[in-house]
């Protein structure tokens, strides 16, 4: 059930009457989570199951952790940590490991018949096995007391808003606000519009007017020019960000409709003036649970110069492979760790450097912006392609390593980079007018309605599915 | 593409200006929400209209090639659906008239799946548009569009076509047909009334609109005679015998009205030829192609006699089914092919000068 569809429309509204009728905190818990299952059964009811087990694990584990002494606890947690990762690894990363494995097998004179799968991977897996790790890990380091209500548990997994694509909730943040019972309140509801409008525009309108540009090229890669590359690689990086932020914005919008308070996922990450300022704004629940629950777990900034350069690389590897099992997303990740490793250095090199500059500002920082968005981009191609052969082909063309003769499209680059400089220039900053409440209420809502309408009509009546659905 | 990245931006652009006032109540939230969506509403049918945009596609091609003819020429307009648009050649047909010195240009508003509402809705951007208006306009018979106007609407439901045609006008017919009798079971009219209520919102929404349209006057090369390659195929045999059959059959499907004409078709056809005649347009005829269907050529029978005052013809000859028994003049089981197709033309245009039709 995409987001942006007619079933969906129905099925919020709903979940949204039945749910506000409800006066017992207890009943509207038990809604959601139902209404979350039956959302993830409109993909494949199957799959609910599985999603059940990963609750049960970890509603047990949760139990279990909280009443065991010191040795119980530990393996209380590797288990139903690594029960969550085995679920995980056989579904998403199965085939990949065995046909590589069989492949390096080969290539050392082993050869064999690897038994592969047909395995359907269930959407969302990424997201509720983080959300069940996170559970038990919070509940173990003692930042939350362990839940003795199963459906509170379950709804923390499977609230539909966050349930497919994040944003990834740590169990600290909003288990409290499970347990107690949220009033009704207009200015919630009132962002919470705000936020569904500004997803919708940035998905059904910019990010899927972006797609028509760069899907057909990255659909027969060896039919475009260079040019045309270029563009599709500009029109991608384009789309992925209003994509996945217009997604998250909904998720939020939606959760704040129910009264639930979501972190925020994206802070303009193409104004990042370094690699590690980009992983702080962009898919930032994701950036953040890596950090705490891997990275630091891994070291952190701790043990000497080379010990965080391997750590950082370890983290983004994994974080990589977390998006996709293939090696495209492999180097994805690489190449986001090596940024980070350079930046690192880099912060290590500056203060050393003979000459006074200000780096944090002017034309310093406008370079620092230009380097870091073309490392990302880059980055983005390898995302995006289905190889790395592929990727490597469509660098190689756009900077002219080899001829890539083919038909042309028409030049959008100036105008894409247009839009994703509005959209950071007017959305990171507080604009102020001075007009009486009255009139700012009517500009407010009656440009919503505008938006509205202007964006029905902007919108490709196809919608595309979201791109972080497939992770 | 670049009109719309910059409306795009425009709109990511307001929508972070918009300002964060707080929501006060409920009802005063809604109307400003509703004012400013009908306002926005109007404003793109002002733009729609004087851009003259009309959905991409067949009928956007078709329309553009319909309403750019501006020869001396008189014009006799085919309106149809795929029988036509596989059957009648209309530079045959042209041809064919103008050796008998009927000088005329034949356009043809034909095109697969086009479905009475569709045909009525692009029929008056046609007519509001045409810079050079017909003479004579032929009615296909078709038993199947005839008893099952939104047949389309179910096959097609929530695409841009049927989204485009179904205007207040097309939504009034459509509803007019659903409670015109038992013509469908009472949960398959609801499902139905509440389509044709969801493309209606949509129409009037303008949902999709925009990205998927362009100016009906923008050059398209849309060409009447091309049509897709035969794939489907019989033995000559089976063609003879099927030709035979149909040729034969006397009875309608079971499941179309035994009524022919029925009142909501007289009444639709009518209203069709009421717009025509808001323009001038005051000479009609109707045809049917040869089918291997053979309820087609029983329901065009009953329909002729139906209107036996106008000039009405039926592609049943038995001379003319004698030509057409073979796989090659046939694309599939309904619809005529190549030399059948030249063929029907033919003999479509010496009816139309027996009956002394043609301007």
């Amino acid at each position: 059930m995409n987001f942006i569809s007619f079933e969906f429309v129905g099925f919020l509204g709903a979940v949204y009457v039945l749910h506000w009728v409800l006066p017992q905190a207890r009943a509207r818990n038990w809604l959601l989570t139902g209404a979350s299952y039956l959302f993830y059964a409109a993909w494949d009811w199957r799959f609910c199951l599985l999603m059940l087990f990963v609750t049960v694990n970890a509603f047990a584990a949760g139990l279990l952790v909280s009443s065991f002494a010191s040795s119980g606890r530990k393996a209380t947690l590797a288990a139903s940590i690594g029960t969550d990762l085995a679920v995980l690894a056989f579904f998403k990363y199965y085939n990949f490991f065995v046909s590589n494995a069989a492949a390096t097998l080969a290539d050392l004179g082993f050869p064999g018949n690897p038994l592969i799968l047909q395995i359907v991977l269930p959407v969302g897996i990424s997201f509720y096995t983080f959300h069940a790790i996170s559970y038990v890990v919070d509940v173990y380091r003692g930042k939350i007391r362990p839940e003795t209500s199963f459906v509170d548990v379950a709804l923390y997994i499977s609230f539909f808003p966050q349930l497919i694509a994040g944003p990834i909730v740590r169990a600290t943040f909003i288990m409290p606000q499970i347990r107690r019972r949220r009033p009704f309140s207009r200015s919630q509801q009132a962002t919470g519009i705000r936020l569904l409008l500004r997803g919708f525009l940035y998905k059904a309108v910019a990010a899927n007017m972006l797609a028509q540009v760069a899907d057909p090229v990255f659909a027969n890669v060896g039919q475009y020019d260079a040019h045309a590359l270029l563009t599709a690689v500009v029109a991608f990086y384009g789309q992925i960000y209003f994509d996945f932020a217009g997604y998250s914005s909904m998720a939020i919008g939606t959760a704040r409709l129910f009264g639930y308070r979501f972190p925020q996922n994206f802070d303009y990450p193409y104004r990042s003036a370094s690699v590690t300022e980009f992983w702080r704004r962009w898919h930032m629940s994701l950036s953040f649970w890596l950090r705490d629950y891997l990275y630091i777990p891994l070291g952190g900034n701790r043990g000497g110069r080379f010990a965080v350069y391997r750590n950082l690389m370890i983290t983004m590897l994994l974080g990589g492979l977390w998006h996709g099992a293939a090696w495209n997303y492999v180097i994805w990740g690489l190449l986001h760790g090596l940024g980070l490793c350079l930046n690192k250095a880099w912060a290590g090199v500056r203060p050393n450097l003979p000459i006074a500059v200000n780096w944090q500002g002017g034309w310093w920082r406008t370079v620092a912006i230009l380097l870091t968005q073309l490392w990302v981009m880059i980055a983005w191609v390898f995302f995006r392609c289905d190889s790395v052969a592929e990727a490597s082909s469509v660098l190689g063309s756009i900077v002219g390593l080899h001829p890539h003769p083919g038909a042309r499209t028409a030049p959008l680059e100036l105008w894409i980079v247009l839009i994703i400089v509005i959209d950071h220039m007017l959305g990171s900053r507080a604009f102020r007018c001075s007009i009486s409440r009255e009139w700012a209420r009517a500009l407010s809502w009656g440009g919503v309605g505008m938006l509205l309408a202007l964006g029905f009509a902007t919108m490709p009546l196809v919608q595309r599915p979201f791109i972080y659905f497939q992770f | 593409m670049a009109y719309f990245l910059m409306l795009a931006g425009l709109m990511v652009g307001i929508s972070h200006l918009l300002p964060r006032s707080p929501p006060g109540r409920s009802s005063s939230v809604c109307a400003f929400i509703i004012v400013g969506f009908i306002a926005a509403q109007g404003v793109l049918s002002g733009v729609i209209t004087a851009l003259g945009l009309t959905p991409r596609g067949p009928l956007h091609d078709v329309l553009e090639y319909l309403t750019d003819y501006d020869g001396d020429r008189p014009v006799v307009l085919l309106l149809g659906s795929s029988f036509t648009q596989q059957g009648v050649d209309p530079a045959v047909l042209a041809e064919t008239l103008g050796a008998s010195g009927r000088n005329v240009a034949v356009l043809s508003l034909a095109v697969g799946g086009l479905s009475h509402l569709e045909r009525l809705h692009y029929l008056k951007e046609y007519l509001a548009n045409a810079k050079r208006l017909p003479r004579l306009v032929l009615f296909e018979i078709a038993g199947g569009y005839d008893n099952g106007p939104l047949f389309q609407l179910q096959q097609m439901r929530f695409s841009d076509r049927m989204i485009a045609m179904m205007d207040c006008t097309s939504a009034w017919w459509a509803f007019r047909w659903l409670f015109s009798g038992n013509v469908v079971p009472l949960t398959t009219r609801l499902a139905l009334a509440g389509n044709i209520l969801a493309h209606l919102g949509l129409h009037v929404g303008h949902l999709g609109f925009l990205w998927n349209s362009a100016p009906a006057k923008q050059p398209t090369g849309y060409d009447p005679r091309a049509l897709p390659p035969k794939v489907q195929h019989f033995t000559d045999d089976e063609v003879a015998r099927l030709v035979e059959e149909a040729a034969q059959t006397r009875d309608l499907r079971a499941d179309w009205p035994q009524t022919v004409p029925t009142n909501w078709m007289r009444a639709f056809l009518k209203a069709e030829i009421s717009a025509f005649h808001q323009h001038g347009v005051d000479r009609f005829a109707f045809y049917s192609v040869p089918s291997m269907q053979g309820a087609n050529a029983a329901y065009a029978r009953r329909f002729c006699e139906g209107f036996s005052g106008s000039t009405c013809i039926v592609g049943e000859d038995p001379r003319l089914l004698a030509g057409l028994q073979r796989d090659m003049d046939w694309f599939d089981f309904d619809h005529l092919n190549g030399e059948g197709r030249r063929l029907y033309t033919l003999w479509l245009g010496d009816r139309l000068l027996a009956r002394d039709i043609a301007p």
